[in-house]
């Protein structure tokens, strides 16, 4: 196991990098996806909500 | 070198700016329509539940099996395979992209998947009322927390039997105990992955998780149990939300709403079991690390479920009636629907190969460790009446 750390740490800046940077970038992708989600899933239940009220169904 | 200097390092050649928008990781309507498009049209075929079209691979298969003898007494497809929408939309999906293939102008809509996963939990909390809360809600945390830490241990200790590396253990450990995809990347760069690590190791959780999606509705057919246990069994066991949502609707209607809220329960846990990972397989740098608890949870704290809470609490209140509720399910297995051809157009079999033997090897004997664990849990939690 210990083997595996000091294999990692030898990882250059370069390889650190590129890891964090496609950490961060589906960090973000992720977190707008949530807003994405909240947007579209309320948005839907308010429209329900309203075309119910109106006597749609 | 210890690992603040090492990031330290990289820290210094990373360029001062402006952090770019959370907007700008979302590929645009114009890059995306065709495989938004693709995914409604296939959804569409599949059969999209409460749309009675005429030619959809469901009117067909409940065609055939009218027409075919039944096999004692049952039809093939649906009764005895259990075709429904959930497994015709993954199995349509799998076979476009493993067998035709999907052409590149797809690849940015179809991401749009997750979103789509993550709108219908949000609207799941339209299907519950208080009572499911006190019902599900002790069991389901308590299985949770037995399940996310006690699966992170089995994964830590497995990893070093095989001798695999602190950095692969982590990522299979934090793919498997919670939440696939997300998880592994939420903690690669603290255990300082290299990507192709976190490559084998979200391939690894993501086939586990397939396999189990169609094994265990027949498990849970064969040992009898009851729509609470199934949905809190494939919430508990399973490594990935959309596999969780997709193998509870596959079991049943009652079961995937059970595994959809039960799940929220293991999506809270995330960034504690992050941490936990984290100081179990790299515990002995702990002291020099500087992983911030509070930085964690504000990162990975999964803010979605805000959303589901809002909902769940106007249904509570009664602010909408019935038939309001009623559409907002049907919506809701809308978007799963979406997803689930999603998830299955996402899904390349050729990836198994990627994780190597090892890593298979482990990822699942440790993964069916955790399901008999799980089983354990559920059959306890049942016999001291907790669950039905």
């Amino acid at each position: 196991m210990g083997d595996a750390i000091e294999t990692n740490q030898d990882m250059s800046t370069e390889d650190l990098k590129k890891v964090e940077a496609v950490a961060d970038e589906k960090q973000r992708r992720h977190r707008v996806d949530e807003y994405m989600a909240m947007v579209i899933a309320l948005g839907t239940v308010a429209v329900l909500w309203f075309l119910q009220y109106s006597g749609f169904y | 070198m210890t690992q603040e200097t090492t990031y330290d390092r990289a820290a210094e050649n990373t360029p001062r700016g402006r952090t770019p928008s959370v907007w700008s990781a979302l590929p645009g309507f114009r890059k995306s329509w065709p495989g938004l498009l693709a995914m409604a049209v296939l959804a569409l075929w599949c059969g999209l539940p409460g749309l009675n079209f005429l030619f959809t691979l469901d009117t067909l298969l409940h065609y055939i099996d009218a027409v075919l003898p039944p096999i004692y007494g049952k039809g093939f497809f649906t009764d005895l395979l259990h075709m429904n929408y959930v497994v015709n939309c993954l199995i349509v999906g799998i076979l476009v992209r493993n067998v035709v293939g999907v052409p590149n102008s797809w690849e940015p809509g179809l991401t749009y998947s997750g979103i789509f996963m993550n709108a219908g939990i949000i609207m799941l909390g339209s299907q519950y009322l208080l009572s499911d809360l006190v019902k599900l809600g002790a069991v389901s945390i308590i299985v949770m927390i037995f399940m996310v830490f006690g699966g992170a241990l089995i994964f830590t200790y497995m990893g070093r039997w095989a001798k695999m590396g602190d950095s692969m253990t982590a990522l299979l450990a934090a793919g498997f105990s919670m939440c696939g995809v997300s998880a592994c990347i939420a903690i690669s760069p603290m255990v300082r992955s290299k990507s192709e690590e976190v490559a084998y190791a979200i391939a690894v959780s993501v086939t586990f998780g397939l396999f189990c999606l169609f094994a265990l509705p027949f498990l849970g057919h064969m040992i009898g149990m009851t729509n609470d246990a199934f949905g809190l069994f494939s919430a508990a066991g399973l490594p990935y939300s959309n596999q969780v949502i997709a193998t509870g609707f596959n079991y049943s209607f009652e079961a995937g709403r059970v595994a959809g809220f039960t799940n929220i329960g293991r999506l809270v846990l995330i960034p504690a079991g992050v941490l936990f990972i984290y100081f179990m397989t790299l515990g002995k740098e702990m002291h020099s690390s500087s992983v911030s608890f509070w930085k964690v949870l504000r990162e990975k704290f999964p803010i979605f479920i805000l959303g589901f809470a809002i909902v769940w609490t106007l249904n509570c209140l009664k602010v909408w009636p019935l038939p309001a509720s009623e559409a907002m399910g049907r919506v809701m297995e809308w978007f799963f629907s979406l997803s689930f051809v999603g998830l299955g157009l996402l899904t390349k079999l050729s990836d198994l190969k990627k994780a190597g033997a090892k890593g298979v090897v482990v990822g699942y004997v440790a993964g069916s460790l955790r399901i008999i664990l799980c089983l354990i849990l559920i059959y306890i939690a049942t016999k001291m009446g907790m669950l039905s």
